[in-house]
């Protein structure tokens, strides 16, 4: 059974609204609006930057990229750049930023502070966290991450999957990794593939390549749709009798299961990028460089591919990463492995020295490519790119890296198209990150299930509205 | 055998029966008798025979002994859990394939156990791994039918024509549906799986149908979900379990699987919803080989063998085998614990044997000799490297380890990114860890932990990150002595042989341990409501001087496991 409703979405134009949530009935979902990207993709790295020379020259339109930031040039027309935004949330209800790591990944692209940090004692602080979560480690989001409600308005049904989401190692394969930046809902993690192997499996399973009919794989997606037909409505007699806690559970794990109120997509025809190795052992001795291009490949293919409406890439294992670069490694392996001290310019390591700088060039370098992979794919006979069509940022957790700081974090959102403001640099200093986020929502054309837009995101109540600057 | 295979058994004999010929109710029971005439297990659409009206049985479910218990949250099977119970299902060609794939997603560990319920909230992706495993296997299936249906479904020896198929799928959809479920299907799934095998049989044959039936059923939230609606009790928010679903929690704290055929009988003739009958039952599984599943998971989580998942120790004796060996040395610790020894809690934290596994054999021969022998799991190298650093010890970490998993006590959590060395000053350059560490007990800012963490730490300094044994760090001697003086555990040991042998001794060490196989069997923290089901536990277990059998019996008799707190009072 197909339901639609129509709305008019944030960006102008009327659009279909499937229903995609049997059980959240109440959840409108828009599918985009054709005056906004036709998806995201949000990459995500640890431990920060070297503010000075991310910032580029100037604010406004006529600047220079910084040292860090340089390699973004080819898509200097296409790029916004958000610096020193402080992370307020954190300091809600408390007297400083909370030293150290807590509640940063968690909140920059949740606007949330943590599980428990409404804590028993009254205060509504981050500390909370750490002194009342049973066994310290439970530090999960309060809520979605902004990337998810984006992914879920862009959603309309002809995807093969709800997102993509890929990590990149460190230094160690591994397969399913929690991630610590992006969210389905409250303490709900998002699940990261790192090995590419694993991660191509699944992404293109359901892809052909271009031309080709494969007919036991539309006989596999026939069976699929029926199993799944089946297994969600054996979801709605198994509540019977149950909490609505318990209720809750099953409710949210039958909205999970794909696509099942929609016909089942064809499989999409599309270009497929060979494919990686499955055998952890054809992975010894890759540093995160590698698991990087690979990583970064098979999320600008599967996006062109329209597997999915939202993508994610976060790098992880931060402590101790292998980065594929002699110089950093070198550096590093000095100090027994240790990115740590690097990062925070300790143990006579300068702030401004050249391995330091090269080490968190990195992750913008990759960001560029990551565009230089999705601006080389043509999409539509306008001959405007996959780029052009999308809505990426970068973010980080923390700002400067050597203090550990949210006070200053730094942003690069790229892409073609939407109401975004782009060839700009905005000196966020007098913002704050929630605000930063409710304009990502304005700029995918995001609407509440009235069609208004959405200016609010994360913490309620904190901090509401755009920044009017980042809107073209 | 674990579980109950295709065809034998009393699933099988019932199964068929019981909507046809209400065999659900039908088992010899005295009207009124308060046991299990009306076991309404399963959700709504329970036929009329099986709901036990009209035919002058009224269910009498048991009474608590306690005021209440605490709220049970609704649980998912976790991965060790699915793996078992599909073994139970699949025949076992096709459940040894399958393991092969094993592309069911891993449980998280949140909290403590893998049983627990936070471990399984299910995410989009894991949604999608969920719906992926049973495709991969329904193919594996599917591309084997000729061998592998006759193993699933015995008609299908005769062939694979709609003819014959069609004839036999009722009944192969109620059996294989009742031990999938752990209670019959109600109408409504017995149609929703018939109804699924009928339309694919008609667009893409029966072949194709037949591997949509087994699809459905891995990923049925059904197989994939303990659910407990339970029987009304006097008290609103409190059910008392039924016979399936007590079978059903018998069988996943035993033997982490499907329940056996005992089981399935006695949830069926009632004896099940009696103390007396779940006792009997839980002292069979007790004394049943099943146990060494309990064993064998409890005690890797316990130590939280999962943190040598992946690790790496920069250290002479550790080799790519060596943190698998060592996460396998705390399963087979478990299992040599039941089958070899008194089972006793004073021998788990005081053995001086040790399963052997030559891989870490170079581990537990080096060092030098030393009069204080190595005693039980805390000091295997499996405990000793899971708490530690890649190329140091962790004393603070394995003296939390000793409060918050073997005393129970407090442990305050780590406070983010501390400088360690700017607050270590000039002591970090100390050759031995508690020469570095000891001064923070007095510096103001870092006592408040370091007082009650470093003394349960530093006797294990005779260890290494690996788990060797030593008498000196960087050159100095390693003091492992220690004396502790709080009010629920105090002495003086001179190393570790010493504190593990008090620990043994100790009572809130046992009270603890019996918590910990609470948390594992509930799949969740205990609450205060679960006060007076823990006590009884605790004071079980004491009088069984440690038997940790009787300690599983314990908890299965406990109010706190026959009966479920719903928190609403469930419905809708």
């Amino acid at each position: 059974m197909r339901r639609r409703r129509f709305l008019q979405g944030a960006c102008g134009l009327t659009v279909g609204l499937p229903m995609l949530s049997r059980f959240a009935a109440e959840e409108a979902r828009a599918a985009g609006d054709p005056n906004g990207p036709r998806r995201v993709i949000t990459m995500a790295y640890p431990m920060g930057t070297h503010v000075p020379f991310f910032r580029p020259t100037a604010t406004g339109s006529n600047f220079d990229f910084g040292p860090i930031t340089t390699s973004m040039e080819p898509f200097k027309d296409r790029t916004l750049v958000v610096s020193s935004c402080p992370n307020a949330v954190l300091n809600v209800g408390g007297s400083g930023y909370v030293y150290g790591h807590p509640g940063k990944k968690e909140s920059v692209f949740t606007g949330t502070l943590m599980r428990h940090a409404f804590g028993a004692s009254g205060e509504n602080h981050i500390d909370n966290v750490v002194e009342q979560s049973p066994d310290g480690n439970q530090r999960t989001a309060n809520g979605p991450s902004v990337d998810h409600v984006i992914g879920e308005f862009l959603s309309d049904g002809s995807h093969l999957r709800p997102s993509v989401d890929l990590g990149v190692a460190g230094r160690q394969l591994a397969d399913n990794v929690d991630s610590e930046f992006f969210y389905e809902a409250p303490e709900n993690p998002v699940t990261l593939q790192a090995n590419p192997g694993l991660a191509f499996a699944s992404l293109f399973s359901g892809v052909m390549p271009d031309g080709e009919v494969d007919e036991s794989l539309l006989t596999l997606q026939r069976r699929r749709k029926s199993v799944l037909d089946a297994v969600r409505d054996s979801f709605v007699d198994l509540r019977q009798g149950l909490s609505s806690a318990d209720r809750a559970v099953l409710d949210d794990h039958a909205d999970k299961i794909r696509d099942i109120e929609l016909d089942m997509p064809p499989p999409l025809a599309c270009t497929i990028p060979d494919a990686p190795s499955e055998d952890p052992e054809a992975y010894t001795d890759w540093s995160m460089g590698d698991y990087a291009d690979i990583q970064i490949r098979l999320m600008a293919h599967a996006m062109a591919c329209g597997v999915a409406p939202v993508g994610r890439l976060e790098f992880f294992q931060q402590q101790n990463p292998f980065f594929g670069i002699p110089l950093v490694d070198d550096a590093v392996a000095t100090v027994q492995d240790w990115h740590h001290p690097v990062v925070h310019a300790s143990d006579g390591w300068e702030k401004d020295g050249e391995v330091r700088v090269t080490g968190l060039r990195f992750f913008v370098e990759k960001f560029a490519q990551l565009c230089a992979e999705l601006d080389s794919i043509v999409e539509g006979a306008d001959g405007q790119t996959v780029l052009d069509n999308s809505l990426c940022v970068l973010g980080s957790d923390l700002g400067e890296g050597d203090g550990h700081g949210a006070f200053d974090l730094c942003f690069l959102i790229a892409g073609g198209s939407g109401p975004g403001r782009r060839q700009y640099h905005f000196d966020g200093s007098g913002e704050n990150v929630n605000r930063v986020l409710n304009s990502l929502l304005q700029m995918a054309c995001v609407t509440d299930a009235g069609g208004a837009p959405i200016d609010e995101f994360g913490l309620g109540g904190f901090a509401p509205g755009v920044i009017p600057e980042l809107l073209a | 055998m674990r579980g109950v295979r295709s065809g034998s058994g009393a699933w099988a004999l019932c199964s068929l029966a019981l909507v046809v010929a209400g065999c659900y109710e039908g088992v010899a029971l005295e009207s009124g008798s308060g046991e299990g005439a009306s076991d309404t297990d399963g959700p709504s659409g329970t036929s009329e025979t099986e709901s036990g009206e009209g035919t002058g049985d009224t269910p009498m479910p048991p009474s608590l002994t306690c005021d209440t218990v605490g709220a049970q949250p609704l649980r998912r099977l976790s991965a060790a859990q699915y793996w078992e119970v599909v073994g139970g299902l699949l025949p076992a060609p096709l459940a040894a394939a399958a393991r092969e794939i094993d592309a069911f997603p891993q449980t998280r560990i949140n909290d403590n156990f893998t049983t627990f319920a936070s471990a399984n909230t299910v995410s989009t992706a894991e949604s999608i791994q969920i719906e992926d495993n049973a495709e991969a296997i329904a193919t594996l299936f599917r591309e084997d039918l000729a061998t592998l249906a006759p193993m699933l479904i015995p008609c299908a020896s005769e062939g694979l024509s709609a003819d014959v198929v069609d004839g036999c799928m009722p009944a192969f959809v109620d059996d294989f549906a009742t031990r999938a479920f752990r209670r019959p299907p109600t109408e409504a799934e017995r149609a929703l799986v018939l109804d699924l095998y009928a339309g694919v049989r008609d667009e893409d044959g029966v072949e194709e149908a037949l591997a949509a039936v087994l699809q459905f059923f891995l990923q049925a939230p059904a197989l994939l979900y303990v659910t407990e609606p339970g029987l009304p009790t006097d008290d609103p928010v409190v059910v008392a379990l039924s016979g399936h679903e007590v079978a059903t929690r018998l069988a996943l704290l035993f033997s982490g699987g499907l329940p056996d055929d005992e089981l399935v009988a006695a949830a069926l003739d009632g004896r099940l919803l009696t103390r007396e009958g779940v006792e009997e039952q839980a002292r069979r599984l007790s004394l049943s080989s099943d146990v060494s599943n309990a064993m064998t998971t409890f005690h890797h989580e316990w130590l939280r063998g999962f943190s040598l998942d992946g690790a790496e120790r920069n250290h002479p004796l550790w080799d790519d085998e060596t943190s698998a060996a060592m996460s396998e040395e705390l399963r087979a610790f478990g299992q040599w614990f039941i089958d070899e020894t008194d089972g006793s809690f004073r021998t788990l934290l005081t053995t001086e044997s040790f399963p052997s596994d030559g891989r870490l054999n170079a581990i537990y021969n080096a060092g030098e000799p030393t009069a204080s022998p190595r005693r039980g799991l805390l000091t295997t190298a499996a405990a000793m490297a899971s708490a530690a650093h890649s190329d140091s010890t962790s004393l603070v970490e394995r003296g939390a380890f000793v409060r918050q998993h073997v005393l129970c006590l407090p442990v305050p959590a780590f406070p983010g990114d501390v400088d360690i060395e700017g607050t270590l000053g000039d002591y970090g350059d100390l050759p031995t860890a508690r020469q570095r560490l000891e001064p923070l007990m007095i510096e103001p800012s870092c006592a408040g932990c370091h007082v009650g963490l470093n003394p349960f730490g530093f006797p294990f300094e005779a260890y290494d990150w690996v788990g060797a044994h030593r008498l000196q760090e960087n050159g100095a001697d390693i003091d492992t002595t220690v004396d502790i003086d709080i009010a629920v555990f105090a002495g003086s040991f001179a190393n570790a042989s010493e504190l593990v042998v008090a620990l043994a001794e100790s009572e809130l060490a046992q009270d603890c341990y019996a918590t910990h196989w609470f948390r594992y069997a509930m799949g969740r923290r205990e609450t205060d409501a679960d006060t007076c089901s823990l006590d009884e536990i605790r004071t079980a277990f004491s009088s069984s001087e440690g038997d940790v059998r009787e300690l599983m019996v314990a908890i299965a008799v406990s109010d706190g496991f026959r009966f479920r707190n719903t928190g609403d009072g469930g419905g809708e």
